[in-house]
């Protein structure tokens, strides 16, 4: 069992139009089996690599490998059924209910022209159980609160049963209570092995649920480890660029900022 | 509830502006809009001033179809005849052999078949020949002293005329009434009035013919006609009828015959009809016209039609070609009393026959045009003749 | 009980068959209806024992009843993937400068090589695919307003130029015709629909609606982001430039044979979506259907009501605005497609 599932080796990413370096030459690992957050502030490259990790962009240099493979390598299906996506949000033009939403993650095992049936939908009713949306299936996801949106989402993503399960921002606009449920369904799933990375902005996200956190700052790799020695006041204060200290309190990592 | 007070309020809204539509465009016409510009412009005099109010021998002036008065302080010698429809007017005022040679410049007088005026006026030079939509700046540009035109254009290009001080003689020419008063009227204002009276003579003669030899036919012997207008565009043939108050329904009416559109008809322009409907009427005769061409190619078409194989005037040899020369003679052209004399004969052979169409077109050519050489005569003839068509 | 965000508010699979029934009923009715022998309906056993009558049901009026069904449900289907490829409920292939490419470049082929159905399909499959295309990059050129805004108005700015376009053709090509021909293009009619028009037109009406149909399933995707999509497995971008091909050619031969014929495209999946709810597996077969159902009406009505012929664009307009006006004002309608 490798003990990294996905290895990125000088990966630079420009936008063609602006000619805005995003990523600068960037290498960087990550655990298989583990959840790993992708830390950094606003504008630093997060959504960008993970861009790159999906497939979706490519970068100018470097190479992407997935257990050991180049990720261009992977056919479209073999790819999907490996790496599944949680954007951060996604426009809601029409009602499906959230049974045939989560349904839409069964593509990569179906025909292309094929039509989802039975076995889809079991396995689409227990990725709704993983999130506790079952008894809304029948529902409208345009009736849905912002915290269910992003559970849908993820449920979504889990029926397509991938190893490896890639979310934008997942907490970035939900509220306390909200952030604290996807949170914990995540640490839940965490459990069964499934290689999870966040990213996010927020510190105490990534203090909360994972195991390994890189820390991303102008495109640049600031600092990647094992969360319990990564997160301290001094690197968070360098990358942030405030003043910010950490303190322990049980078993849980607290970041807040110091007042002068 | 308050969606249903919506529903109702907005189906309710579509549907008195849908019966507003339908409002409109039913009651409109040509009389409606002639009525208009009569109202707002009664009796206003254009062109050049009168000297006083009494009427002068110097003075040309006339009253044209849409009710102004037009008035001249000179001779007219440079004419422009010109707009949609030009032909119309432009065979009207050659009616007046002196003035063909006024004519400064003339619209298009080429429907498909052929310009008469090749023949009519072959050695006089007509310098420009305008397009159907010419501006008013064009025609004023040419400098006229006179401008006739069909009524219809008044509204698009005849108002800018007059505003700019050219006068506009407009004509109608949808009847025979029209005919005879406004061929007086044209003649008063070209100081003609003898040879107008002529002209009307002309045409009244042949017109009191026709009427006192159907005065004694009754109402259940007059047959059931359709007149269609046969086009063909984008490959397709349509087939269309006209409105009650032109010439074609007035055709058919006054040679003692039954037009069966009449009520289906629009108001305004050709309306085009489905073969169901034809089939409905079921009418004794059809006479098909075109405009553009003769009609060899939808006479061929429709007789090796299986659907028009079925109508009772396809079984009788009824459906025929409305004859032409170098017009077609269904519309408010001059030779609309050919037509009527050939349809009357056509429908009642035994009451008109003493007329012979042929002697006819030579008389009328004679009495209208002033033309006798036996070429023309006879380059219209063999016209005319191609034009027949029967379905057999 | 009545739960108002319930998605799906009837078993699409019964729906299918009602309306399935009231096509039936409804082709029955226009068998029979015309102006011959008499206007409006007649007694089947009269039009059958009817010798014009039965060479009018066969020669007039049955292809053209085909014709406006096939039309219809390609204008839908057509009308509902663009919807859903666009992700807005709010386009149709008219609003995108294709169905005035489409008659554009049906009736430049006409005009210049004489009515030749082969030519004539392509041409207007041509341009109709040059409109799209000419829509798209021009609402990538503009800098304000978000991505539909953009081609909304790049899209009437090429159904203007299209339409002038066609103006300017007739025009220059006839000089002196009343106008009249153009009306068939922008109103739309069936008037000439006859078995060769229908043959000319079917194979690639029945591949656009076997292909769409195929991919009923995938559409819902389609309208997902393309990154989700991606995600998902699925090439967005070609698979969505494919379906949008094959939606616009059929949309072209439906065109070139009827004309102008707007609202169908844009109402009927609006339709068809609150009947059956949003998941195209059952919401496109059902614009088929409606669409089909949809026009055959009107069409039945433009011929029937009156002597003169009532052009189609122009009834499928009045009920298009017609629901239109329900849609908006019932509660629960577009959601936040603005």
């Amino acid at each position: 069992m490798t003990e990294n599932i996905f290895s990125l080796e000088r990966i630079t990413y420009t936008y063609q139009d602006s000619a805005k370096t995003v990523l600068h030459d960037i290498s960087l690992d990550i655990p298989n089996g583990v959840i790993t957050s992708l830390l950094g502030p606003n504008g630093s490259g997060k959504t960008t690599l993970i861009d790159i990790l999906l497939g979706w962009k490519k970068p100018n240099t470097g190479k992407v490998l997935v257990k050991g493979r180049d990720l261009s390598s992977y056919s479209r299906r073999e790819r999907s059924k490996l790496i599944s996506l949680v954007p951060q949000n996604e426009p809601l033009q029409f009602s499906f209910t959230l049974l045939d939403y989560v349904l839409f993650g069964r593509a990569p095992y179906l025909p292309q022209l094929g039509l989802p049936g039975k076995k889809d939908i079991e396995i689409a009713f227990e990725a709704l159980e993983s999130v506790g949306l079952t008894d809304l299936h029948s529902r409208s996801i345009t009736s849905l609160s912002g915290g269910e949106r992003q559970l849908i989402m993820l449920a979504r993503s889990l029926a397509q049963q991938p190893e490896i399960l890639l979310l934008d921002e997942p907490t970035s606009s939900l509220d306390p209570g909200n952030t604290e449920k996807v949170l914990d369904i995540l640490q839940e799933l965490g459990k069964s092995g499934l290689t999870i990375l966040f990213s996010t902005h927020d510190p105490s996200a990534s203090a909360h649920i994972a195991e390994y956190i890189i820390m991303l700052s102008e495109g640049k790799k600031f600092l990647a480890d094992k969360s319990k020695f990564i997160l301290t006041a001094e690197n968070l204060t360098n990358l942030y660029g405030a003043k910010l200290n950490v303190t322990h309190v049980d078993e849980s990592i607290i970041i807040y900022r110091e007042s002068n | 509830m308050k969606n249903k007070y919506l529903l109702t309020q907005s189906s309710i809204l579509v549907i008195f502006f849908l019966l507003f539509v339908l409002l409109i465009s039913s009651c409109s016409s040509d009389e409606a809009t002639k009525n208009l510009i009569n109202t707002t412009s009664n009796t206003q005099t254009i062109g050049i001033l009168e000297t006083n109010g009494s009427a002068d021998e110097s003075i040309y002036k006339a009253v044209d179809s849409l009710g102004r008065v037009v008035s001249l302080e000179e001779k007219p010698t440079s004419i422009i005849i010109a707009g949609k429809a030009t032909m119309i007017a432009a065979d009207a005022l050659s009616l007046f052999q002196e003035y063909r040679s006024h004519i400064l410049a003339m619209g298009i007088t080429d429907q498909g078949l052929g310009d008469f005026y090749d023949l009519l006026l072959p050695d006089l030079p007509i310098p420009e020949r305008l397009p159907h939509s010419v501006s008013a700046e064009e025609i004023a540009g040419l400098n006229p002293d006179l401008v006739i035109m069909k009524d219809r254009n008044y509204s698009s290009v005849g108002e800018t005329l007059d505003n700019l001080s050219y006068p506009v003689f407009s004509v109608n020419l949808e009847n025979s009434d029209d005919y005879l008063q406004e061929i007086q009227e044209l003649g008063k204002l070209l100081h003609q009035e003898s040879r107008a009276d002529e002209i009307c003579f002309a045409y009244s003669s042949r017109l009191t013919h026709i009427r006192e030899k159907l005065s004694s036919l009754k109402e259940m012997q007059k047959e059931n006609v359709l007149l269609l207008y046969t086009t063909i565009s984008d490959g397709i043939t349509s087939f269309q009828i006209p409105p009650e108050s032109w010439i074609q329904t007035y055709l058919v009416k006054e040679s003692g015959a039954i037009p069966v559109w009449e009520e289906a008809a629009g108001s305004i322009s050709w309306q085009k009809i489905s073969f169901e409907q034809i089939s409905q009427w079921n009418p004794d005769r059809i006479y098909i016209i075109s405009y553009k061409t003769l009609t060899n190619h939808f006479m061929e078409e429709i007789k090796n039609s299986s659907l028009w194989q079925n109508l009772s005037a396809y079984q009788n040899n009824q459906i025929k070609s409305f004859p032409a020369d170098f017009h077609n003679w269904a519309q408010p052209d001059t030779r609309w009393i050919l037509g009527l004399q050939w349809l009357a004969k056509d429908l009642h052979p035994e009451i008109f026959s003493m007329i012979d169409i042929e002697k006819e077109i030579v008389s009328f050519y004679n009495d209208f045009y002033g033309i006798t050489e036996t070429s023309f005569i006879y380059t219209i003839l063999d016209r005319y003749r191609k034009s027949l068509l029967t379905i057999e | 009980m009545k739960d108002n965000n319930q998605a799906r508010k009837l078993k699409p699979a019964y729906v299918i068959l009602i309306l399935t029934l009231i096509t039936s009923i409804v082709i029955a009715i226009s068998l029979f209806t015309g102006r011959y022998p008499k206007a409006g309906i007649s007694s089947p056993t009269i039009v059958l024992t009817d010798d014009l009558a039965l060479k009018i049901l066969w020669i007039i009026r049955i292809p053209r009843i085909l014709s406006a069904l096939l039309i219809g449900a390609v204008l839908a289907s057509s009308g509902y993937v663009f919807q859903m490829l666009f992700a807005n409920p709010l386009v149709e292939p008219g609003f995108l400068g294709v169905s005035q490419g489409a008659a554009f470049g049906a009736a430049g082929s006409i005009l210049l090589f004489g009515y030749i159905p082969v030519l004539t399909q392509i041409s207007s499959a041509l341009f109709a695919v040059i409109g799209l295309i000419l829509s798209f990059s021009l609402a990538s050129k503009f800098n304000f307003g978000g991505w539909i805004l953009r081609l909304i108005l790049a899209g009437i700015a090429v159904s203007a130029l299209f339409s002038s376009g066609l103006g300017l053709l007739k025009y220059i090509a006839d000089p002196m015709s009343e106008l009249q021909d153009i009306t068939f293009w922008l109103l739309g009619g069936l008037w000439n629909a006859d078995w060769k028009t229908l043959l000319s037109i079917l194979f690639i009406c029945i591949i656009s609606l076997t292909i769409l149909y195929l991919y009923r399933w995938r559409l819902n995707i389609l309208s997902l982001d393309n990154r989700s999509a991606h995600a998902a497995g699925i090439s967005p971008v070609f698979e969505k430039r494919l379906l949008l091909f094959i939606a616009t050619a059929g949309t072209a031969a439906a065109i070139s044979v009827s004309g102008l014929v707007g609202w169908v495209g844009l109402i009927v999946p609006h339709l068809a979506r609150k009947l059956v709810g949003s998941d195209s597996r059952f919401a496109l077969p059902v614009s088929m259907i409606l669409g089909a159902l949809y026009l055959l009406i009107c069409d039945t009505v433009g011929r029937s009501l009156l002597a003169g012929e009532l052009p189609l664009g122009i009834l499928t307009s009045i009920g298009g605005a017609l629901l239109f006006i329900i849609l908006l004002t019932s509660r629960k309608s577009l959601g936040k497609t603005i």
